[in-house]
């Protein structure tokens, strides 16, 4: 936990080192936030875990001229598809992300197009044949997207994105999949 | 990075070839600017035209049209983008409809919405293409992709999210083929450091204050070092219009040394030592800006280029670029972070009636390189110069032992890291004395995986200078290789392929004698 903790400090003394790129009359502004996720996996991976849940808790830079610098970590639990009985298996990952965001303009409602790699770790209990087999992996993540951000008052804001995201995890089982976002974020250090 | 070059022959010294090299190059030349050596200087080749400096035929200042606005002085999303589209429609549509298939089932062009449904759902894979086509071909496709946007007024980074989408796109859309990972980095990332530094040596050839012959032929060398930005300048008329040069494409330091030699590697690396070729050697290295006084990404770089007499012939390509740093203090100290490109092929191919025998080495990265400069004054005219930082290869080739696949991949790829250490003692533009370690692990992710390989590079190189713009020099360095290979049990292209654990050591030996000459200086 302390080392949570000690990691949103350093984010937070990062976005405020660099508070100074964002424009002080833009809507893009430093926020931290929140977003809810769901996942709909394809290929070979979605075969055996259909689907996953979970969230992220984020920081966001703004940097001149639309562009948005972002770091994140979540949890991410897949669900088994509803034909594999497995009643224990588990499949959790914990992204840790950097990336960003351009933002094609900068007013109430902001389309932007959004882009974010990094690791997963992954915990799981049973591979895609059903053995029990309990791993921890590190593999390699990203994902592509679109979205809007609509800034409600003026520190708060509301997110909602889709992404296409074409995660590792087996050569002839790659994490692909669509995953949807809505979420909140918080203006601060501005 | 790992100039291959370096590594072997002419680690990094003076004009030095290796990313390395180019460190070193660099600080030659800070020293010849700013201090000492200045009758050496004037004695390079060459040397009578370089006070002329930048476009001695240029217009006077009230004949160029200071009312025109430069195209790149603006973003041009939509002509960026839809340059990338041709970019990309051009190579798709050679492939289905003008080439010719033996077997038209193969046509990797014959994309549909179910292949790309099927890409999408299936995700990334290592293809299986040899190693120039992997780290030399897709780096130059990618540098198109970049300069789409770094000549429609994009920056540097916002420019490679256009190789890197151009990429995407084409790994994905353009090809039946599933996506390929480490295309997408050779691309993506290896083309956005190629693409950098065409667009600004192509910036620095044209000259828009020139008129008659010379600006014809400055558009001309132009537009071949850079295709994209020659477009752009034909379509929107800049070709045609007197205006002033961007201060930042007449860049104040810039070298370009030559040299020639031969090369000796043991091919084996059984440390029996017998199975020797030697072969003729010849390097273009070029050296770009101050590494001192680099703010913005590739005001500073160095980039070589090598042609062996025997096969493969084309056998390096390495570039270093200067990302962003911070002076520690002022031009003694500085923390950099490079992004670097190397390309080095040794393999040596052996055939007989049945079969082809693979030999030699092979080394390629897309990397980052965190380093700390220094400079230590040990004479009037003399100093040390070191850099020691980690390497972040964020892709990485050296060969595979037992594995060649059917398209001709004879490497494994995968994530590496490790050190890099680089000292030389210095003189005006020459190393007296370099070396170079340069070691990495580095994690096999393509077909056939569960490997892991330990390289390392050591070179020594001494350097005489014989006259004041010639030297002759020698390099004596190795290559070894410890490779772990895991029990592998799976298909790989249809294939069953099976593998037993083992662990390899090889060893090759290389030296190089060569003379060194610099002939562009200013």
């Amino acid at each position: 936990m302390k080392k949570i903790i000690l990691t949103l400090i350093i984010l937070l003394s990062f976005g405020s080192l660099f508070s100074g790129f964002a424009q002080n009359d833009s809507y893009l502004k430093n926020r931290i936030f929140i977003e809810a996720l769901y996942i709909r996996n394809l290929g070979n991976f979605g075969e055996v875990w259909s689907n996953a849940s979970g969230g992220y808790l984020g920081y966001g830079i703004a940097f001149p001229e639309h562009n948005y610098l972002m770091m994140r970590t979540g949890l991410i639990s897949n669900k088994l598809k509803d034909n594999v009985s497995n009643e224990d298996a588990y499949l959790t990952m914990i992204p840790v992300e950097i990336g960003g965001r351009y933002y094609f303009i900068d007013k109430m409602f902001m389309p932007f197009v959004q882009f974010m790699t990094g690791l997963n770790l992954i915990f799981e209990s049973d591979n895609l044949v059903g053995e029990n087999e309990d791993k921890n992996l590190v593999k390699f993540a990203w994902q592509l997207g679109l979205g809007f951000t609509v800034n409600i008052v003026s520190n708060l804001s509301v997110d909602v994105g889709v992404n296409y995201q074409n995660n590792f995890y087996d050569n002839e089982a790659m994490n692909t999949g669509f995953e949807y976002t809505v979420g909140m974020g918080y203006a601060i250090g501005n | 990075m790992i100039c291959p070059n370096l590594l072997f022959a002419q680690n990094g010294n003076s004009y030095n070839s290796d990313l390395e090299a180019e460190s070193s190059l660099y600080l030659s030349k800070y020293q010849l600017n700013h201090s000492s050596n200045l009758e050496f200087r004037n004695g390079l080749a060459f040397k009578k035209n370089l006070d002329q400096k930048w476009g001695s035929v240029n217009l006077p200042s009230e004949l160029l049209n200071d009312d025109f606005k430069p195209w790149e002085s603006e973003k041009h999303f939509w002509l960026g983008v839809s340059e990338v589209a041709i970019l990309e429609f051009i190579p798709w549509a050679l492939a289905k409809w003008i080439r010719t298939w033996e077997d038209p089932a193969k046509n990797w062009a014959n994309v549909s919405s179910d292949t790309w449904w099927r890409n999408l759902s299936n995700g990334w894979e290592y293809d299986g293409d040899n190693f120039t086509t992997n780290n030399f071909a897709h780096p130059y496709h990618g540098a198109l992709f970049f300069n789409a946007g770094r000549t429609n007024g994009y920056n540097f980074w916002e420019s490679t999210a256009f190789s890197l989408a151009g990429s995407a796109i084409w790994e994905h859309f353009g090809e039946t083929y599933r996506p390929s990972f480490n295309d997408w980095i050779y691309t993506g990332i290896g083309g956005a450091n190629l693409g950098e530094i065409l667009y600004r040596l192509s910036s620095m050839v044209t000259d828009n204050r020139a008129s008659g012959s010379d600006r014809v032929w400055s558009e001309i060398f132009g537009t071949i070092i850079n295709p994209v930005r020659g477009f752009n300048r034909a379509v929107t008329g800049e070709m045609g219009q007197n205006f002033d040069n961007p201060e930042w494409s007449r860049p104040k330091d810039f070298l370009i040394a030559f040299d020639g030699g031969i090369r000796s590697i043991d091919k084996n690396g059984d440390k029996q030592y017998r199975s020797k070729e030697v072969e003729g050697l010849f390097t273009l290295n070029m050296v770009y800006g101050n590494r001192f006084k680099a703010k913005k990404p590739f005001d500073f770089f160095g980039f070589e280029f090598a042609i062996a007499s025997n096969q493969p012939h084309f056998t390096t390509m390495n570039s270093t670029g200067f990302l962003f740093g911070y002076e520690l203090e002022a031009n003694k100290h500085r923390f950099d972070v490079s992004l670097d490109f190397n390309f080095n092929d040794l393999i040596k191919e052996e055939y007989s009636e049945t079969d082809t025998v693979y030999k030699g080495f092979l080394f390629g990265s897309t990397q980052i390189f965190p380093h700390l400069s220094s400079i230590f004054p040990i004479g009037e005219k003399t100093n040390l110069v070191t850099r020691i930082g980690i390497n972040g290869m964020m892709m990485a080739a050296t060969p595979n032992d037992y594995y060649i696949d059917v398209e001709g991949r004879t490497n494994d790829f995968g994530p590496g890291v490790g050190t890099r250490i680089y000292a030389a003692i210095q003189n005006g533009i020459w190393n007296y004395v370099s070396v170079l370690y340069y070691g990495a692990w580095l994690w096999t992710q393509s077909q056939p995986d569960n490997s892991k390989h330990h390289i390392h590079f050591l070179i020594l190189e001494a350097q005489y200078p014989i006259t004041e713009y010639f030297s002759i020099g020698f390099s004596t360095g190795v290559y070894w290789r410890n490779s772990y290979y895991d029990t592998y049990e799976g298909i790989i292209g249809g294939v069953e392929y099976n593998r037993e654990p083992s662990a390899v050591y090889k060893n090759h030996p290389i030296a190089r004698l060569f003379f060194r000459t610099a002939i562009i200086d200013f």
